[in-house]
């Protein structure tokens, strides 16, 4: 028997704070949870942020550095990837952190799918890039 | 007699060894502390030379951040090897919600900028 009180799919996820642009911060909410998955939740969020920072260096030195057709367009393509991991693991982190702290399944994220498909249109303009400033 | 109370380096029975997992953690922050003075350095280099003193001020103030980042994780590794510390006291909430803060800001910052310059030095044609 369903509960008919509780929201469900996007409204779910709007009362729970997911939909929200701005992550709120999480701390203060629910019970603290085992420091293990704390600090597992952590070390995931610094490794998506030395991406995301990659990301930005990268594109900044494609814009400065490089200095073919479309270089620059691929510095701004970086730059946007970069933009995009930053807020999405920001995001991420405090929607684990909530979760964690209501005892409620880890949200879903869309990250990992964001990272292949940014980095090989990446890989796709700069070879196509390359190619044409070679001919 | 009761067991001592374990200390942060005893293979509890699941097999995990506590002190490694605050290790881990801090060896996250000192290679993102690494990056983000990295990061300031390129912002820097890449945008002041455009002529622009504020954002050499903005990497500079990055690269400082991510040095205190590092000397912060250095004192706290310390802090976490004193037996008398207890582990929940290892994670640090307060300082990720700022980092991602800051990364988010840093990032936004160069892309707009990158944007703008790119238009103004008319390699973009909106016309």
């Amino acid at each position: 028997m369903t509960d008919e009180s509780k929201p469900v799919g996007r409204a779910a996820a709007r009362a729970a704070g997911r939909m929200r642009i701005v992550p709120p911060d999480p701390r203060g909410i629910g019970i603290e949870p085992d420091y293990r998955f704390t600090l597992a939740n952590e070390r995931t969020f610094l490794a998506w942020v030395r991406t995301a920072l990659a990301l930005v260096a990268g594109g900044l030195a494609s814009i400065s550095v490089l200095d073919f057709r479309g270089s620059d367009g691929l510095g701004l393509l970086l730059l946007g990837l970069g933009v995009a991991t930053a807020g999405t693991s920001f995001h991420r982190w405090a929607a684990n952190e909530r979760a964690m702290r209501l005892d409620e399944p880890l949200p879903a994220s869309r990250l990992p799918q964001l990272m292949a498909a940014g980095t090989a249109l990446v890989a796709l303009v700069a070879a196509i890039l390359l190619l044409v400033n070679e001919l | 007699m009761a067991d001592p109370e374990p200390g942060p380096f005893v293979r509890r029975r699941t097999g995990d060894v506590v002190g490694l997992q605050h290790e881990r953690t801090q060896l996250a922050w000192e290679r993102t502390s690494i990056a983000i003075m990295v990061a300031g350095v390129t912002f820097t280099r890449s945008l002041a030379s455009d002529g622009h003193p504020l954002f050499g001020l903005i990497g500079v103030v990055w690269v400082v951040g991510g040095g205190w980042l590092l000397l912060w994780a250095a004192r706290n590794d310390r802090l976490l090897h004193d037996p008398a510390s207890p582990p929940s006291a290892v994670p640090q909430v307060w300082l990720t919600y700022v980092v991602g803060w800051a990364v988010v800001l840093l990032a936004l910052l160069a892309f707009a900028s990158s944007v703008v310059f790119v238009v103004l030095d008319g390699r973009v044609d909106l016309t």
